[in-house]
């Protein structure tokens, strides 16, 4: 496959073959979803010893299991007897997994605990040390956020997350309480190709004033970044698109408060952002304290995890072929926030994002319908630009990555695009760039 | 909000008169064909000041499993909504700029195995309903949505006000990209 021809980051330019092709789709869950850290769970859901959280890595059914000793282990959800599925459930807490087909049973730390007739008809001779459960290569935990990965040479999740920590602990360590996912996983079925909701989320502020116009008119309650209905007053130069950092993203305004600008009734969300500010800003220094916590960030770590402190949905996307995801929601919240902020927050995330959120009703046709155009005969063979603001970017006082002005602008998904491109065509992690532009203290100019 | 949904009590269990049972029967036909119509101005005049409007998402869990998803109002819901909530919802409709809803979506509510009981309260009864809700969209867009619904219908000045709803649908995953519908 000629990845080289897909994507052309110096015009903003992706052929439509990437949202249809079953090669490209192929490829994507060998040297994407096969390579890199993938998001499974936050500690918030598997709590206690024994509990366990049901997901996907690509296509691939993983389950994750909080272990005794309250280390974390995540194996494939398949039988190694005939390769049925272990686990049905999408959450709880089992002591043992029994397959429903022969009955094998496997402990929580994957091994082969029983296995029926196991002397009569095996004669004894099964070597139950080889059949256990196949464990996720590498699992690690970044300050609650747990992340698998198949790939045993990829590089430690500290180094794959690199600078985008730096954005990420607005959320993950703004207080000392921690933070957690509230409420059911909100599941549905969207035929649309993931890396556009990706897209759509980690860059493009263009769409909001637009697409979300009657969503805005129904519930918005303050300023975003001069963004509101029809796009007519969008300011440049109150927020930010961050790029530049391995892949992953934050597109954020400078406010403090107007993450909550959704919320039709924010005053006590204002005053709890009033009364915890010094504490946060004593944690993360002034720029995040004051700055970004609070504001409207998204946050997207690569290939397809993203959230929104703020508007507090936490989402990830799972493929189901080149024209289909599974998108699974959860409200997030931090700990120290007092209950009625929390359930504020869950309702409100309902009301907005999620399956019967206003905003999300409006998403779901576009995406759709950007993959089907891209399907046809003639229109695979066409191409989509994001090109708003091409080269205009740079480095920022206080911020590490590549930056351009504004929550309006294709910066963002160019990188995007640019880091798909990248592991499409790198056969092993060693041919992966890494790169964290512009760290703090550094402030040379960036050539993306 | 309180946090539990009390939609299942105060119960008496007896059946509501024949007089009664027939008259909230009609009202839930209507109210079906005005969400069919999308008449929402109508739907809203059938609601209660007081109204709570639930719909708790549903995980897949073992048996052995009991957590409470259903009454506890502190779970995720894909509805948990007030009056005032619901008629924001609405609101979006009429700005006139919900793009994604013209050309309109073609909806038919089904609704069946009507069981009418009085409660402890003389003006309220309780209503068992079972709905089938039909959307169609676009060129080929469809879904249905199945499921069971309990109410708090109040008998205010010769017509029935929805009080309480709890919607239990019976999706695990959402097969549907949206839920612009009222079941
Ligand atoms: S497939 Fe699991 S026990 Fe046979
Ligand atoms: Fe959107």
């Amino acid at each position: 496959m000629d990845v080289a021809s897909l994507i052309d980051t110096s015009t903003g330019r992706q052929s439509r073959s990437i949202y249809s092709s079953d090669a490209v789709y192929r490829q994507e869950l060998e040297r994407v979803f096969g390579r890199c850290w993938l998001f499974l769970a936050h500690i918030s859901q598997i709590p206690r010893p024994n509990d366990f959280f049901r997901t996907y890595m690509g296509e691939d059914d993983v389950i994750v299991i909080r272990q005794k000793d309250g280390a974390v282990k995540a194996f494939l959800n398949t039988c190694t007897h005939r390769g049925n599925r272990i686990c049905r459930a999408d959450r709880g807490n089992a002591r043992s997994f029994t397959c429903n087909y022969h009955g094998w049973s496997f402990a929580p730390d994957g091994a082969l605990a029983g296995v029926p007739l196991e002397n009569e008809a095996y004669f004894g001779e099964l070597d139950r040390s080889k059949f256990g459960l196949v464990p996720v290569a590498q699992v690690a935990e970044y300050k609650g956020l747990i992340f698998g990965c198949f790939d045993p040479a990829a590089p430690s999740l500290d180094d794959y997350l690199g600078d985008a920590k730096f954005y990420l602990d607005v959320w993950l360590d703004a207080l000392p309480g921690g933070t957690a996912l509230v409420g059911e996983t909100q599941k549905m079925v969207l035929n649309t190709n993931w890396k556009l909701p990706v897209e759509n989320v980690c860059g493009d502020g263009y769409h909001l004033g637009w697409a979300h116009a009657g969503a805005m008119m129904a519930v918005q309650s303050m300023d975003l970044s001069g963004l509101s209905v029809g796009n007519s007053s969008a300011n440049l130069d109150g927020g930010l698109s961050v790029a530049g950092l391995n892949g992953h993203m934050a597109l954020t305004s400078l406010d403090g408060v107007s993450g909550y600008a959704f919320y039709p009734e924010p005053k006590p969300m204002l005053d709890y952002l009033e009364a915890n500010r010094p504490t946060v800003t004593e944690r993360l220094g002034k720029t995040r304290g004051e700055q970004l916590w609070g504001s409207q960030i998204n946050i997207t770590i690569f290939p397809n995890l993203q959230f929104l402190p703020g508007l507090n949905w936490f989402r990830v996307y799972h493929p189901k072929g080149p024209g289909q995801i599974e998108q699974w929601t959860w409200a997030m919240v931090e700990n120290d926030m007092p209950e009625n902020i929390k359930a504020t927050i869950l309702d409100n995330q309902c009301l907005t994002f999620g399956l019967a959120g206003l905003f999300d009703n409006d998403d779901g046709d576009n995406l759709a319908a950007c993959t089907e155009q891209s399907r046809g005969w003639r229109t695979a063979q066409m191409d989509v630009y994001t090109n708003m603001a091409l080269g205009r970017s740079g480095a920022r006082e206080g911020f590490p990555g590549d930056i351009a002005a504004g929550l309006v602008s294709e910066h963002n998904q160019r990188y995007f695009y640019r880091r798909w491109q990248e592991h499409m065509q790198a056969s092993s992690w060693s041919d992966v760039p890494t790169y964290n532009l512009n760290p703090l203290g550094s402030r040379e100019a960036v050539n993306a | 909000m309180n946090q539990t949904s009390t939609v299942e009590r105060p119960s008496t269990g007896a059946a509501a008169s024949l007089e009664v049972s027939h008259a909230l029967t009609q009202t839930l036909y209507r109210e079906a064909r005005r969400l069919d119509d999308e008449d929402y101005a109508g739907w809203v005049a059938m609601l209660a000041d007081d109204l709570h409007y639930h719909m708790p998402g549903i995980e897949t869990r073992y048996r052995r499993d009991t957590t409470d998803q259903i009454t506890d109002l502190t779970r995720m819901a894909y509805y948990n909504d007030n009056l005032d909530e619901i008629k924001k919802r609405l609101s979006r409709l009429e700005t006139g700029t919900a793009w994604s809803e013209d050309p309109a979506t073609r909806y038919t509510h089904i609704v069946t195995n009507v069981e009418v009981e009085n409660t402890e309260k003389a003006d309220e009864f309780r209503v068992f309903s079972n709905f089938y809700a039909y959307r169609n969209r676009n060129e080929r867009d469809e879904d249905s949505l199945i499921g069971n619904r309990i109410d708090i219908w109040r008998e205010a000045g010769g017509a029935y006000q929805l009080v309480k709803r709890r919607i239990i649908l019976k999706h695990n995953i959402m097969l549907s990209k949206n839920l612009n519908i009222y079941l």
